[in-house]
């Protein structure tokens, strides 16, 4: 039943999941976390190791079910998120292939886009909230830290992933 | 008009997106990949059809490098072209995710900091991701012509009215439900 549920939770949010993962952060959060499936730790790890594993960032789904249940809820997560965007992508090509060229599309996918970016803003503050714990000023001081790298250096997503981890330790050690 | 084209093997397929599964990194950089593989280096595609397929991956739910893979493994090869290319996408870099999170155990004390540096510094590149992206609330289907500047507080009180639905609280369910027909009025008859 717990399969189940879990299966239930990643198929329905991988058919709203517009752009990415990021879409749907806060609502997996509230399924998962509010629910007692896995710790907020467990989902800040999950959410970490998506991103930096190669291909896509939905991989943290694939950890989630592994915390949850095991290879078996590794798994069912897998197939649960993948399975509708693959599907809906079949049916899009066997339907958008007939009458190709139309301009609708395009205007469609331009009135999604404040939709998706205010999804993923709500998942940055989120995610944030949920990050920094009891520790506020050392999150905001390790964002702007980072922010500053990203901005003035040609650091990579995973040399500044790492300068976060070193930034925060050494914040903890000082504090 | 395609029939001049090469058309790829389904291992030939497959083994574009097992690159790209295993060798890729960062979200937003990847879409391109894509397109030098399929379009530059082994012209199995046009550009103008690439970018076709492009907006259609965008548009619908899902991750746009799984939606663009799995769109174009149904257009190149064939339903099993999709589905195992997707799976040759996604799941090397599931495996690791996995069997990394077996050997960094959450509990112990000494992965916690490390841990929530890293997160923040992830949601930094997402925010940066986001700045990134402001300026799309500015342009119309025709690239030459800027959206009007109603067009744009809208779609700008849209974006903030959506991400305050879902910090308070609101399903992200009756968000879209709500959002997206008010998204496509905006798009249509402002």
């Amino acid at each position: 039943m717990k399969l189940l549920a879990l299966f239930w939770i990643f198929f329905r949010l991988g058919l709203v999941s517009f752009g990415s993962v990021f879409a749907v952060l806060p609502e997996l959060q509230r399924a998962l976390v509010d629910q007692g499936f896995v710790t907020p730790e467990g989902f800040l790890q999950a959410f970490v190791l998506g991103q930096v594993v190669p291909g896509p960032n939905m991989a943290m789904c694939a950890v989630i079910g592994w915390q949850v249940a095991g290879l078996a809820g590794a798994l069912v997560a897998f197939v649960g998120i993948y399975s509708g965007p693959v599907a809906i992508m079949g049916a899009a090509y066997a339907v958008y292939h007939r009458w190709r060229e139309v301009t609708w599309v395009r205007r469609l996918e331009l009135a999604m886009r404040p939709v998706v970016l205010g999804l993923l803003a709500a998942s940055a503050a989120s995610l944030m909230w949920t990050a920094a714990g009891t520790r506020h000023v050392l999150a905001l001081g390790v964002a702007v830290l980072v922010g500053v790298l990203a901005v003035k250096t040609r650091l990579g997503a995973l040399s500044l992933m790492f300068a976060g981890a070193l930034a925060w330790s050494a914040g903890q050690l000082l504090s | 008009m395609t029939a001049s084209r090469p058309v790829p093997t389904l291992a030939d397929w497959l083994r574009v997106n097992a690159a790209i599964g295993t060798l890729s990194f960062g979200s937003a950089s990847r879409l391109p990949l894509y397109e030098d593989a399929v379009v530059r280096r082994r012209g199995w595609l046009s550009t103008n059809e690439f970018a076709e397929v492009l907006t259609v991956a965008q548009l619908l739910p899902g991750p746009n490098i799984v939606n663009l893979s799995a769109y174009l493994g149904y257009r190149l090869v064939g339903p099993l072209g999709a589905v195992l290319g997707i799976l040759c996408l996604c799941l090397p870099g599931a495996v690791l995710a996995v069997a990394l999170s077996g050997a960094l155990a959450v509990d112990r004390p000494w992965v916690q900091a490390p841990l929530r540096g890293m997160a923040v510094a992830g949601i930094v590149l997402l925010l940066l991701f986001i700045s990134r992206r402001l300026p799309a609330l500015a342009s119309t289907a025709d690239p030459a012509t800027p959206a009007r500047m109603r067009v744009r507080v809208a779609r700008g009180l849209l974006m903030a009215a959506v991400g305050v639905a879902i910090l308070s609280g609101a399903s992200l369910f009756a968000v879209l439900g709500v959002a997206i027909p008010i998204a496509i009025v905006l798009e249509f008859a402002l």
